[in-house]
């Protein structure tokens, strides 16, 4: 029997926004009101089951947020497959600062990567108020440079092992299992079906 | 105070003056004399720079209410290790102080290396870190200080909002385990000491990492000590580490893979197979270990590291690679690879054989790398802090690149090499302090006279007379945006790229825009410049529109409508009027501008032609102007002499010897031409 397939992933968004929250759901199931903020960058890895027989190692690299941490993310980005872009739904900047990101990453790593986009900390939406960024003009946005998109929340766990496994599975889609972590890049980009679901309540969107 | 050599004096015949020093203090008048040093220069030096630090302390009347620090926060929470432990650490220490002496006088012994390796006593943290760490001095040097400080930084607005923002949302992530930050009393100490330092520190401001290492420091140390030792920690003993690009910590992973490749070399090849030798220890510095073992067992390295510096992490990094060697170099990936690292930094609590593991680690790292020094590592940070920033002065290169492209019809190629000249001029290091909102490259400005420089070379409006008089005009209009008296890249590029791309009526505007002189027209005519380009077609189509409406009514039109369509037309400028004063000064410009012309018959004719024309106009449109000015304050340009961008632009067009001499003047000399003059003058 071979290794099951892997691949690298990289987490990267402005700071506090709930990257490490996002992984920790993701790969533990567990979260913690206040995470310790990551300096330097945070490893950690989850097996998915994609489909009936494949299963996929994420190997999860998950970066600090402040911006004078920036000139580090190239060393965990470079070679990565897939990246899952977080901003925070009450914060505009945030957004911005992921937009950042997918151009980063966009002229680094190409077209090829697969970028997840996830509006973090959906379960504020319901707070009066609270929503500084609409989904419906992030779905475009994500649209036009081909993220998966998805608002989640760690905290609840809405929509975190389904932005994991879009991911999971598109970069399956591209790569035959076996040639995992050898990027190619020889595949015509598949465009991602970006779901547009605005709210945070819709766990109905786990597609299989 | 001064620290001199003493004079000659017969009481003291036995020492040899060259390697003695006697220190005079000034209330108990008694003195010292200290002899036979060896390194006597660096002493002296030591000295002389401490003591003047110390500004004669005069009593500061301070106005700052009183604000009540913290203690150490163990006191109040929970302490993890037995009393008994610490009463037996204690019992050691006060035995080693009654014979070695406490205070900044401490001897460094053997036996001291064997006590802080059994971790320092709860209660004598606080006295050893801020010795230890040297902080003991600066606080010395600056009372009061701190609580000014606390004052100050508690007056929000004073820092940068940004940096109070990413503390506020740190605060809370510095040490979610422990309970004295789960709490407002310990929060608020935190707050009041990462505003205070960054408030103290504007350079460094604050840094992800700082709230963990704040956040120890406040555990077993009272506010101001830890403030101090902080202070020691971000400026002294993690060199750059928390500066605004993390330099300090990027030049010692450099380091680090040095050692390995010395130490290790097996391992450091297949560490590097696996693409992790860069990252795998950055957090493991940056956080002094706190982050990656267990609190309780970071703690005795911080302990260590106060005592003997840097060396310490060097040391017990390799240390650690070195027990897991085996392990590692049987990894596949650099997943196994860091997962092997991660579970073993975790399991870093049990106690073998009396003796807990990182207590063993420690003394297993003075054992196997005692050898590493504070002056090696130096040298080799001299290297990598060559390598670290040309990297990152590429990375910004591109990234200047990338980012102007869209706003210039330079190629990346011309783009970069005029960052690379904009850049030399801006005179900024690298590593300077920068707003984190903005890109690395859009913190390099360059001054008036540094731009009066660039413009020498690069612009092919620099000639005839007076060229620095169009040239400061033009500064002043793409130096608005920074309200700072400086110009940045993003408007630089703006800038030549008008003066060496765009066609002739673009040239024109620029040349308009710059003679606005009054304040509100001015502002108003800048922003069109200055402004995205897509917020014009917004405005733009909405007066299209009526434009449109306009020609399809013009069938019917009496002489009142067309009247109005008149109007319309101006209106539809986007830029304001100028005035008859700012017009004389744009003639002399255009004057100046060509005086060097070698056809410059045709062309002064040309220009006082048109001059001549466009002041009739001015005056004719005076009562049209009235007319359209129907209200308030349009006191100033009511009945007065203007002149629309329209017809300044329709008048030059009509001149072909004026369009001749745009045209060529761009192509005189090509930017590569002009670049190569600068590089050759100020490039070695």
């Amino acid at each position: 029997m071979s290794r099951p397939g892997h691949f690298k992933m990289v987490l990267l968004g402005e700071s506090a926004v709930g990257k490490s929250s996002l992984a920790l759901r993701f790969a533990k199931g567990q979260y913690q009101d206040h995470a310790e903020s990551t300096i330097g960058a945070a490893f950690l890895t989850h097996t998915l089951q994609i489909d009936a027989d494949t299963t996929l190692k994420v190997e999860l690299w998950d970066t600090a947020g402040q911006e004078r941490y920036h000139s580090l993310a190239p060393m965990y980005y470079r070679g990565a497959q897939a990246a899952l872009v977080v901003y925070d739904i009450t914060n505009a900047d945030s957004l911005s600062q992921a937009k950042k990101w997918v151009k980063e990453l966009r002229t680094a790593n190409g077209i090829d990567m697969i970028i997840g986009l996830a509006g973090n900390k959906a379960d504020l939406a319901t707070t009066v108020n609270k929503r500084k960024v609409d989904a419906r003009e992030v779905a475009e946005y994500a649209d036009d440079n081909q993220l998966i998109f998805m608002e989640t929340s760690a905290k609840r766990g809405d929509n975190v092992s389904e932005i994991f496994m879009n991911v999971a599975r598109q970069v399956a889609m591209k790569q035959p299992t076996n040639t995992l972590n050898k990027p190619q890049g020889a595949f015509p980009p598949t465009k991602p079906k970006p779901k547009g679901n605005s709210s945070c309540c819709s766990s109905s969107d786990s597609k299989s | 105070m001064v620290v001199e050599k003493q004079p000659e004096t017969s009481n003291i015949p036995d020492i040899e003056s060259q390697s003695a020093l006697i220190i005079i203090t000034k209330e108990r008048a008694g003195t010292f004399t200290f002899s036979n040093f060896n390194d006597r220069e660096f002493v002296l030096n030591k000295l002389s720079t401490l003591l003047s630090q110390y500004s004669e302390i005069t009593d500061l009347k301070t106005d700052t209410p009183t604000i009540t620090l913290s203690n150490p926060l163990y006191l109040q929470f929970n302490c993890h290790d037995t009393e008994e432990l610490q009463k037996l650490k204690e019992t050691s220490w006060n035995n080693h102080f009654s014979n070695y002496g406490r205070g900044s006088a401490i001897y460094r012994t053997n036996e001291l290396y064997e006590l802080i390796f059994q971790g320092i006593p709860n209660s004598l943290r606080n006295e050893l870190w801020l010795i230890f760490s040297g902080a003991i001095h600066d606080k010395a040097a600056n009372p009061n200080v701190y609580q000014k400080l606390v004052h100050e930084s508690s007056l929000v607005k004073i820092i940068h909002d940004s940096t109070n923002d990413e503390i506020e949302r740190d605060l809370y992530r510095a040490l979610p385990d422990q309970k004295a930050f789960q709490q407002e009393s310990g929060i608020s100490a935190l707050r009041r000491l990462l505003r205070a330092y960054a408030c103290h520190n504007t350079d460094v401001g604050y840094c992800q990492a700082m709230n963990i290492i704040g956040g120890v420091l406040l555990l077993y140390m009272n506010e101001e000590d830890a403030f101090w030792t902080l202070a020691a920690l971000c400026e002294r003993l993690l060199p750059d580490y928390y500066n605004t690009k993390v330099v300090g910590a990027l030049i010692d992973q450099g380091v680090f893979n040095d050692y390995c490749d010395e130490y290790l070399p097996d391992l450091y090849e297949k560490l590097k197979i696996l693409g992790v030798a860069t990252c795998i220890s950055l957090s493991w510095f940056l956080t002094l270990f706190i982050c990656v073992i267990p609190f309780e067992s970071a703690l005795y390295v911080i302990d260590i590291f106060f005592y003997d510096g840097i060396k310490v992490l060097f040391q017990l990094a390799l240390t650690i690679l070195k027990e897991n060697q085996d392990r590692l170099l049987q990894c596949h990936d650099d997943g196994d690879a860091i997962m092997i690292l991660t579970s073993y930094l975790d399991g870093l609590t049990d106690e073998d054989e009396n003796e807990k593991k990182i207590v063993r680690l420690i003394k297993q790292s003075y054992e196997d790398y005692n050898d590493i020094n504070e002056e090696d590592i130096n040298r080799l940070r001299l290297k990598h802090r060559l390598k670290v920033v040309q990297t990152m002065a590429e990375s910004i290169l591109q990234s200047a690149a990338k980012n102007t492209l869209k706003y210039t019809s330079f190629t990346e190629y011309e783009i970069k090499d005029l960052f690379y000249v904009f850049k030399d001029a801006s005179r900024i290091s690298l590593t300077e302090a920068i707003d984190p909102r903005k890109l690395a490259y859009e913190t390099y400005r360059v001054g008036r006279s540094e731009y009066l420089v660039l413009c020498k070379y690069l612009s092919p409006w620099f000639i005839g007379e007076h060229p620095e008089d169009l040239a400061k005009r033009l500064f002043d209009v793409y130096s608005i945006s920074t309200n700072s008296n400086e110009i940045d890249f993003i408007n630089f590029i703006r800038l030549w790229n008008i003066l060496l791309n765009e066609d002739f009526n673009d040239k024109l505007r620029l040349i308009f825009i710059a003679h606005i002189e009054e304040g509100k027209r001015r502002d108003k005519a800048i922003s069109t410049l200055l402004e995205p380009i897509t917020m014009h077609p917004v405005s733009k189509t909405s007066d299209n529109k009526q434009a449109e409406a306009a020609a399809s009514t013009e069938q019917a039109s009496t002489s009142v409508e067309s009247k109005e369509e008149e109007n319309l037309k101006i209106k539809l400028s986007l830029l304001p009027l100028m005035n008859q004063t700012e017009f004389i000064h744009l003639c002399k410009t255009m004057y100046d501008l060509m005086t060097s012309a070698a056809d410059d018959e045709n062309l002064f004719h040309s220009l006082t032609t048109s001059s001549t024309i466009l002041f009739k106009t001015g005056e004719m449109c005076k009562p049209y102007r009235a007319l359209e000015d129907d209200n308030k304050n349009s006191d100033e340009t009511n009945n007065q002499w203007t002149l629309s961008f329209e017809q300044f632009s329709a008048a030059m067009y009509a001149e072909t010897p004026i369009v001749t001499w745009f045209e060529s003047n761009t192509q005189q000399q090509s930017l590569e031409q002009r670049i190569h003059n600068y590089n050759q003058d100020f490039l070695r």
